[in-house]
C-alpha cells in the first residue's frame, strides 16, 4: 500500500492482487476452520494441469475437445519418440485450455534468477540448448516404465517462474 | 450479492452459465472459468444432473399426451385410451378363380361330394425379382359336378407365411400375456382357436371383438391390442364381457407374416402355381392339376401404420365414434379399412345437379393408379356396412384425375453458373417435384398456383434470370375399343378463349369411319367457336380436316363432348393402355380441383426448356 499526493490530499493506492481459488475434490475439512479445503494460486493451477492431462477426450460432457491422448501414449513404447509426442500433446493442451499460465523456455528467454521459485535450470555450455530447460520436458525412463514430465511456467502477469515435476506411469 | 440459482433451463450450457453467474456473485471462488479446475468438475456434474432432470421431466410430460408423444409405444398406448388400435401390416390380396378336373378312374366308388382347399399356403406367385406365397386363411369348400369338375370362384388368398403359436393359460402367472412376437403380422389374418377344457379335445373358434355392446359372459371373443415394438397382444374376456378362460386352456393362434406392399400388382396368370393341400369328402389327399382361370391384380398390401399416421388418425377415429355420419367419418374409417389410399372425397347425393337423396358418394384415389378395381370397391363397400347409417346407400366412384403440366422456358445467365442447360433443367424439375409433394397440391380440392410455380422455377437456381411459364391441363381418357360410345371429358376449369389457336389438343388414335377402319392416325382440336374438329396429317404432313363437327366444347364449364350426336368407334391409340391424352389450356392462371376432381401435378410430362438469357441487363 502506498500514498500519493493529489490536489494536496494523500490518496491511497492499493493493488487488487488476483487470486486463484479452487475447491479440493478430496472434500476433507480444513482442520482449523472446519470449512472445505481450498486450493489457491499455484496449487490450484498445478491441480488444473493435472486434471487437463488426465482427461480423455469426450470425458467432459458436452465438450469433447477438452482432454489429451496422454493415457494412450503411456501404454506405448517408453522411448524418446513417445516422449516427444507426449511433450507436444501436453504443450497443446496447456496452450489451449489453461490461459492462466504461459510456458517458459529458459534456453531462449532472459530471466532474473531471483524469479526462479525453488529450482535451478540445467546449465548449458553457452552454445547448445538443453531440452531440460524448455517449457515442457518429457524424459522417458524406460528402466522404470514411466515418463518424467517437467513443466516450467509463469503465471500470466507475474514475474516468478515455477517448475512442476510429475511422474506419469501406466496403470491398468 | 448472490441471487437464486436458475436450474429450470433444459440446455446444459445455459444451466452451467447460471451456476457460473451465481459463483461470480458470491466472489468466494474464482476458478469456475478454467477448463481444468475442480470447480469445473463440480459445475459439469450439477449442470449435467439438472439437464438430465429437465430433459426427463420434459419427455415424461411430452410422452403422456398423444399430440406430443414421439415413441411408438407411448403413441400406441395413448391411442388405445381412446379406443384406437393401429392398423397392422396388411397382406396383399390375390383373388382368383381356379378349377380341378378329377379323374374318373381314381374314383371307382363315384366322385366325392365336395373337395376342400385347406387353410395355409395355396399359391406361389413369382415376379421378376421375387416369389410370394399366397395363403387361404379359412378352409374353402366347393361342390364336385357330376363330370368330376370342381370350380372355385373369387377365392381370396393373402400373401405371407402362415405361422402358428400356442399358449396355455396359467392362472398362477398373474401377469400372463399372450403376445404374438412378430411386427409383420397382418392382424386381419389372425385366427384363434381355444381348447377350453384341457381334458376335452374340442376347440372353439374365437372372434375379434370391436365393442362391448353385444357381449355376454359366454361370448367367445378376444381383443387385439398393440404392445411394445409393434407386437400384438391377445386379451380374452373377464367372465362378464366375453368368456373367461380356465386354467390349462390351450390357445392356438395362426397368423400371416407378410411382405406388405411389395406383393401388390401381381397378375401374370402364367407365374401362379398351386402349392396347397386339397382333400376330398372321403378324406383323401388330391394331387390332380389345379388350373387357374382368372386372376385380379393383387392389391391392398401395406406396411404397419406409422407413428405420424396414428397421431393423425386416432383423434379422428375417436371423433367418428365408429360410425359414418359426416364426410370426415367416411374418410377416417375407409383409411382404417383400406390403408392404401392417397385421398378420399365424400359428398351427398343431394349435392348433384339432379339430386339423389339417400345416397353417399365416396370417391377414392388409391396410392397406385388412378382408380380402384371393382374388387377393392366391393371390399370397401362391404367393410363399411357395420358403420353406415341405416337407409343410406354408399356408392364408390372413381376420381376424375386432372393432370397439371408446366410448360416453361427458363432463361439463365451462363456466367453465373457452371451448369449446362440440362443441369438447370434438372434443378428446375427437382424444385417442381418438391412443390408437387406439398400438402395443398395433389389432392381433392387441391390447387396449382401459377405464381407459386413461377416463383419456384425462378428460385430453383441462382443463375436463373427469368422464366416464361404457363400451366396446361391433361386428362387421360381410356377408350372403349371397337365399340360405339360417347365421351364426356370434364376439367371443371374454364378453357382459355383464343380466336386464333386451338386450346384443346390430343394424342393420336385410329378409328372407324363410315364402317371402315381408317389407316390414318387422327387427332382432334377445338375451332375456337365451340366445335371439336377431327383431323389427320397426309403424306405431305398437311393437316386435313375430316369432320368439323366431331364434338362440342363448352369453354365456360370446361367440358368436351364427343360422339353425342352420333356415337363414335375408336380402334386403337398411339399411347399405351388404350388412352388418349387430351390437353387443354385453362382460362385462369391457377388450376383448381372442384368436386370429385383429383389434381395431380405431373412434372414428368411437363416441358421445361432451358436457354441462355441474351437480354441480361448490363451492370
Amino acid at each position: 500500500m502506498s500514498f500519493i499526493s493529489y490536489n494536496g490530499k494523500n490518496v491511497t493506492l492499493s493493488k487488487d492482487v488476483k487470486e486463484f481459488v479452487d475447491i479440493s475434490l478430496a472434500f476433507e475439512p480444513n482442520p482449523i476452520t472446519n470449512d472445505l479445503t481450498l486450493l489457491t494460486n499455484t496449487r490450484s493451477i498445478e491441480n488444473s494441469l493435472k486434471n487437463l492431462i488426465y482427461y480423455a477426450p469426450t470425458e467432459i460432457v458436452f465438450d469433447r475437445t477438452i482432454g489429451s491422448g496422454v493415457r494412450e501414449y503411456l501404454f506405448d513404447i517408453i522411448d524418446m519418440a513417445t516422449a516427444s509426442l507426449l511433450q507436444s500433446e501436453i504443450e497443446r493442451i496447456i496452450n489451449n485450455f489453461e490461459p492462466r499460465i504461459e510456458l517458459v523456455n529458459l534456453n531462449y528467454e532472459s530471466y532474473d534468477s531471483s524469479n526462479l521459485v525453488g529450482f535451478t535450470p540445467a546449465s548449458t555450455d553457452g552454445y547448445s540448448i538443453d531440452p531440460r530447460n524448455s517449457g515442457v520436458y518429457v524424459e522417458a525412463q524406460h528402466d522404470q516404465n514411466q515418463f518424467s514430465v517437467t513443466i516450467t511456467y509463469r503465471i500470466v502477469g507475474y514475474q516468478q517462474i515455477f517448475r512442476v515435476n510429475k511422474i506419469l506411469e501406466p496403470t491398468r | 450479492m448472490s441471487g437464486a440459482i436458475q436450474l429450470t433451463e433444459v440446455d446444459f450450457e445455459q444451466i452451467k452459465e447460471n451456476l457460473i453467474d451465481y459463483l461470480k456473485s458470491t466472489r468466494k471462488f474464482t476458478d469456475y472459468d478454467f477448463a481444468g479446475s475442480n470447480l469445473q468438475v463440480i459445475l459439469n456434474l450439477i449442470s449435467y444432473q439438472a439437464q438430465l432432470n429437465a430433459y426427463s421431466t420434459n419427455m415424461v410430460a411430452n410422452e403422456s399426451f398423444l399430440a406430443s408423444a414421439s415413441l411408438r409405444n407411448n403413441v400406441v398406448s395413448n391411442a388405445q385410451m381412446i379406443g384406437y388400435t393401429p392398423t397392422s401390416a396388411r397382406s396383399s390380396c390375390l383373388i382368383l378363380d381356379f378349377n380341378i378336373e378329377l379323374e374318373e378312374q381314381s374314383y371307382p366308388q363315384g366322385f366325392p361330394k365336395y373337395i376342400q382347399v385347406m387353410g395355409g399356403a395355396a399359391f406361389n406367385a413369382s415376379t421378376t425379382n421375387n416369389s410370394f406365397i399366397f395363403n387361404v386363411i379359412d378352409t374353402q369348400t366347393a361342390a364336385v359336378s357330376k363330370f368330376g369338375k370342381v370350380t372355385f370362384k373369387d377365392i381370396e388368398t393373402y400373401e405371407g407365411v402362415m405361422l402358428y403359436k400356442n399358449f396355455t393359460v396359467d392362472d398362477s402367472d398373474f401377469n400372463q400375456k399372450f403376445v404374438i412376437e412378430n411386427p409383420l403380422v397382418d392382424s386381419t389374418t389372425i385366427r384363434v382357436e381355444v381348447q377350453e377344457d384341457p381334458n376335452e379335445d374340442i376347440s372353439y373358434l374365437y372372434s375379434a371383438a370391436d365393442n362391448l355392446v353385444t357381449l355376454t359372459e359366454e361370448s367367445r371373443v378376444y381383443w387385439l391390442q398393440e404392445t411394445n415394438d409393434g407386437y400384438y397382444q391377445l386379451v380374452f374376456g373377464d367372465g362378464f364381457f366375453g368368456k373367461l378362460l380356465k386354467d390349462g386352456a390351450k390357445i392356438k393362434v395362426s397368423y400371416l407374416v407378410t411382405n406388405a406392399e411389395v406383393a401388390n400388382g401381381i397378375q401374370n396368370i402364367g407365374n401362379i402355381v398351386f402349392v396347397g393341400g386339397i382333400i376330398d369328402s372321403y378324406g383323401t389327399r388330391i394331387t390332380d392339376k389345379v388350373n387357374v382361370d382368372r386372376v385380379e391384380p393383387s392389391f391392398g398390401g401395406s406396411k404397419i401404420e406409422d407413428v405420424s399416421s396414428i397421431k393423425f388418425r386416432a383423434p379422428k377415429f375417436y371423433a367418428s365414434q365408429n360410425r359414418c355420419v359426416i364426410s370426415d367419418d367416411y374418410e377416417t374409417i375407409i383409411r382404417k379399412i383400406y390403408p392404401g389410399v392417397d385421398d378420399i372425397y365424400v359428398y351427398g347425393g343431394e349435392q348433384l345437379p339432379i339430386a339423389e337423396y339417400g345416397r353417399v358418394y365416396v370417391v377414392v384415389k388409391p396410392t397406385t393408379g388412378e382408380k380402384l378395381s371393382n374388387i377393392s370397391k366391393d371390399y370397401i363397400k362391404n367393410s363399411l356396412e357395420p358403420f353406415r347409417v341405416a337407409s343410406l346407400d354408399i356408392i364408390l366412384t372413381d376420381p376424375t384425375v386432372v393432370y397439371v403440366e408446366t410448360v416453361s422456358t427458363v432463361f439463365y445467365n451462363e456466367k453465373a453458373t457452371n451448369k449446362d442447360p440440362a443441369g438447370i433443367t434438372a434443378t428446375v424439375i427437382d424444385t417442381l417435384n418438391k412443390y408437387s409433394e406439398g400438402s395443398t397440391v395433389s389432392k381433392f380440392g387441391g390447387t396449382v398456383r401459377y405464381s407459386r410455380v413461377v416463383g419456384a422455377v425462378d428460385d430453383s437456381d441462382q443463375a436463373i434470370t427469368r422464366n416464361l411459364t404457363y400451366l396446361r391441363m391433361r386428362r387421360n381418357i381410356p377408350i372403349v375399343e371397337n365399340t360405339f360410345a360417347s365421351y364426356e371429358i370434364c376439367y371443371e376449369n374454364s378453357f382459355k378463349l383464343d380466336c386464333n389457336n386451338p386450346v384443346i389438343y390430343t394424342t393420336g388414335f385410329r378409328m372407324e369411319l363410315g364402317g371402315v377402319v381408317s389407316p390414318n392416325t387422327y387427332y382432334f382440336e377445338d375451332d375456337s367457336s365451340g366445335n371439336i374438329r377431327l383431323f389427320h396429317f397426309n403424306e405431305f404432313n398437311e393437316k386435313i380436316i375430316d369432320n368439323k363437327e366431331f364434338g362440342t366444347v363448352d369453354y365456360e364449364k370446361g367440358e368436351i363432348l364427343i360422339g353425342y350426336q352420333k356415337p363414335i368407334k375408336f380402334v386403337s391409340t398411339t399411347e399405351n393402355n388404350s388412352i388418349i391424352k387430351v390437353r387443354a389450356l385453362p382460362r385462369g392462371q391457377d388450376v383448381e380441383a372442384k368436386l370429385s376432381i383429383y389434381l395431380d401435378f405431373d412434372v414428368a410430362e411437363s416441358d421445361i426448356n432451358t436457354v441462355v438469357d441474351t437480354k441480361i441487363a448490363k451492370i
